[in-house]
């Protein structure tokens, strides 16, 4: 069976003012792996949204076959094939591989009575077959708490696949992997195309689109630039594409006085993934770093804040050598790391907004016996107000805030802790920009207070717009470390960024 | 100076000053830093005060709620703002370079700006308010170019067409003005046709204008326009604004500061 084809006439969607997409005329070729792709914020994501049935489009038809489809929720979509995978793990962690995969779809005893009880024995022996697909063994009995990320973006591919998808929609399923699980992923999405099913991948790297795609599609600001054959568009042609306007002076950068060096690294390495790096970090200063998938740029930021191991090299604090055996010894030393992965590793969703800022320094709430509630209530009512949290009560859970409150909250934990290095790995991801803006001046309150921030982004014109200089990660080797001067621009990081 | 005496002097100058930051402290009291820190942990544990990202906070400034209404022309010591303006202010000394030729118009929130700027270097400041004419006599380090003009003392500047005229003669790199009201549909908008010109004859001869303003003139209209909400390329103002112009500003490419602040 092969997979259908996909059209988009006119498609328009607005979210407010803002026209997210417009004038959409895209196609799918049956049976191919479509790369669609584009910078951060030219619509990708609304795009696979309205694939999968969560958004519908304001104006404009879904066309399958030449039959005008209208996906009113995601079963609709999926009634018609189309599943999809989303950026953003939704596994549950306390349940094993096999009961992950099946999860809803669970094979029964039989058709009476047994249909409330699960056929452990088919479950199991279901789950070894689908996992026999992928490019590496998974245990069907581990829970999915003890995978890495790489495995469980592959378990949440292959839980799409078992509901015999005709279309599966991936966004950015590579995010945050590096290359060699990078690697594991395509082996696993050219089996599954091997295996009849059309495959739009989402992505917004362009050596992806090389590695993987047969067509690629190209989207800006929101319009559908083109669509042309992979092998036939040139590296530099779809990269000018994605360097637009930069767009500088949006950011409320502040050139702080440079002051000692605070931080230095030299000739880091680990295991397989990074080789070599050397730089330093200044107080008052705000240092970029990007890369893309693969590049090590989230390892080396483990690696700094006491959460991943160095094979090699010497890290220096203060002009001392300094090893970090846990995140606690750093913490000591005044770096904190606030993870892009705000929903695992950063809140604690049950506890309330208060708990979430004191917990990184308890004792300074302490009496002797007791924690003392109503500082602690004194002190979020502070950090609410000064960083505009929320209108709702510190006694509210953290689960229930947005993400730009989210991460304004992870920003109040660590200042509270009297922080001196904040480590901020994609800060502004999926954010709304009213946060962000208060996000950058934070940056900036950071620096001048004499702090130091090493800011992790994929977001080029967040780079160019705030950070002093600018470190480019390629394939774990530091390839380039440029002051951010007014000629430094998209293309130039993009060149280094590939090359 | 024993433990005790330095305790009530910082708890004297927090009361008086509200906020401080460990820096000041330091130079103060003349001990150091990691003293100051060790005293705001005491004061923090007897209630009163929070400590703040490399300073402190009167706890009480916390519970209070800051005072509602108009902000009418006032001297710069009673201002019911002065905490924001005074942040705003610092904001602004960093957009600030040595030996920058700089442009101060009307109002408290400039005034502030001009006491913010005691520690730059070979500055050069044209100003046609009167406030910062008198402060400047004490900071003999600046040099200062006042604008002629006829006295508006609603105001306590100088304006009309001497003002004007003596402008145009000048040439400065950045610039820090206000405006009475600002709105998403009708922009920036003043009480005073005659500011409003001292504005104007600015723009055309400084590199850069940036309006600093406290958030109590956002959602406000006043009685001339000036322009649309691009007319400035970069805003300074406190982070308490509405959300609706953090998007407008960064639609539309306008570099938006904010302070962090103490809210209602």
């Amino acid at each position: 069976m092969v997979g259908p084809k996909l059209q988009f006439v006119n498609v328009t969607k607005k979210f407010g003012e803002l026209n997210v997409l417009q004038n959409i005329n895209l196609s799918i070729a049956a049976g191919s792996i479509h790369m669609i792709t584009g910078e951060n914020g030219a619509g990708k994501s609304t795009l696979a949204k309205i694939m999968g049935g969560i958004c519908q489009p304001d104006q404009g038809d879904l066309f399958m076959d030449g039959e005008k489809v209208r996906f009113r929720e995601p079963a609709d979509a999926q009634a018609h094939g189309i599943h999809m995978v989303h950026q953003d793990c939704i596994l549950i962690e306390q349940m094993n591989v096999a009961e992950n995969l099946f999860l809803n779809h669970e094979p029964r005893l039989n058709a009476w009575w047994g249909r409330y009880r699960i056929n452990h024995k088919q479950l199991y022996g279901e789950a070894n077959r689908l996992l026999s697909l992928l490019p590496v063994k998974i245990d069907a009995r581990l829970p999915v708490s003890k995978l890495g990320l790489a495995q469980k973006r592959l378990l949440e591919i292959l839980r799409a696949y078992y509901q015999n998808p005709r279309v599966l929609i991936l966004d950015e399923p590579s995010a945050s992997l590096n290359r060699p699980e990078a690697e594991l992923l395509y082996k696993l999405i050219r089996e599954l195309q091997q295996r009849g099913v059309s495959i739009v991948y989402f992505t917004n790297r362009p050596e992806e689109v090389f590695t993987l795609g047969e067509q690629v599609s190209v989207l800006k600001d929101g319009i559908h630039i083109g669509t042309f054959p992979v092998k036939d568009i040139e590296y530099n042609r779809l990269l000018t594409y994605f360097a637009g306007a930069d767009y500088k002076e949006r950011y409320p950068k502040l050139r702080v006085q440079r002051g000692a060096e605070i931080l230095r690294v030299e000739e880091l390495g680990s295991e397989n993934i990074l080789d070599g790096i050397s730089f330093s970090l200044h107080r008052g200063e705000i240092l970029g770093l990007t890369g893309s998938a693969g590049s090590g740029r989230t390892n080396l930021a483990r690696i700094l804040s006491g959460l991943g191991k160095a094979s090699s090299g010497t890290i220096f604090l203060d002009g001392n050598e300094i090893t970090f055996r846990n995140p606690r010894d750093a913490i000591r030393a005044g770096i904190c790391f606030i993870t892009e992965d705000r929903e695992q590793e950063g809140i604690f969703p049950l506890l309330n907004l208060k708990e979430n800022i004191t917990i990184s320094d308890l004792s300074r709430l302490w009496n002797g016996f007791f924690l003392n509630r109503h500082r602690e209530e004194r002190i979020a009512e502070f950090y609410k107000l000064e960083l505009g949290i929320t209108k709702t009560g510190s006694d509210a859970k953290a689960a229930n805030l947005s993400s730009g409150m989210k991460q304004k909250l992870l920003l109040a934990r660590w200042l509270y802790k009297s922080s001196r290095i904040f480590i901020l790995d994609e800060p502004t991801k999926g954010v709304d920009i009213s946060s962000k803006i208060d996000i950058y001046n934070i940056l900036n309150e950071l620096v001048l207070a004499g702090a130091a921030v090493l800011l992790i982004s994929s977001d080029l014109k967040e780079l160019l717009g705030m950070s002093d200089r600018i470190l480019i990660l390629n394939k774990g080797r530091l390839v380039a470390d440029l002051v951010n001067t007014p000629e430094l621009n998209q293309q130039k990081l993009l060149d280094r960024l590939v090359q | 100076m024993y433990a005790a005496e330095r305790l009530a002097k910082i708890r004297r100058i927090i009361r008086e000053k509200k906020r401080i930051d460990v820096a000041t402290l330091s130079k103060l009291l003349a001990v150091s830093e990691v003293t100051i820190r060790r005293d705001l942990v005491k004061l923090e544990n007897e209630g009163y005060i929070i400590k703040t990202y490399g300073g402190a906070v009167l706890q009480e400034l916390v519970d209070e709620n800051p005072k509602n209404g108009p902000a009418p022309e006032v001297s710069p010591n009673d201002d019911p703002y002065l905490a924001e303006k005074e942040q705003i202010a610092k904001i602004a000394a960093n957009l600030v370079q040595d030996d920058q030729i700089i442009f101060l118009g009307p109002g408290t929130t400039c005034y502030q700006i001009a006491a913010s700027l005691t520690n730059k270097r070979n500055l050069t400041i044209v100003t046609n308010n009167l406030y910062v004419i008198s402060l400047l006599q004490k900071l003999p380090t600046i040099n200062v170019i006042a604008v002629g003009g006829e006295v508006n003392y609603a105001r306590n500047c100088l304006v009309g067409p001497i003002a004007q005229n003596c402008l145009k003669h000048l040439h400065t790199n950045i610039s820090f003005v206000s405006v009475d009201g600002i709105n998403l549909d009708r922009g920036y908008t003043l009480n005073d046709f005659d500011v409003l010109d001292i504005i104007k004859a600015i723009q055309l001869n400084s590199d850069e204008v940036v309006l600093a303003v406290d958030y109590s003139k956002f959602d406000k209209i006043a009685l001339t326009s000036i322009g649309d909400l691009t007319y400035f390329k970069k805003v300074i103002t406190n982070s308490r604004i509405p959300e609706e112009y953090k998007n407008y500003y960064f639609q539309n490419c306008i570099g938006l500061y904010t302070t962090m602040e103490i809210e209602a």
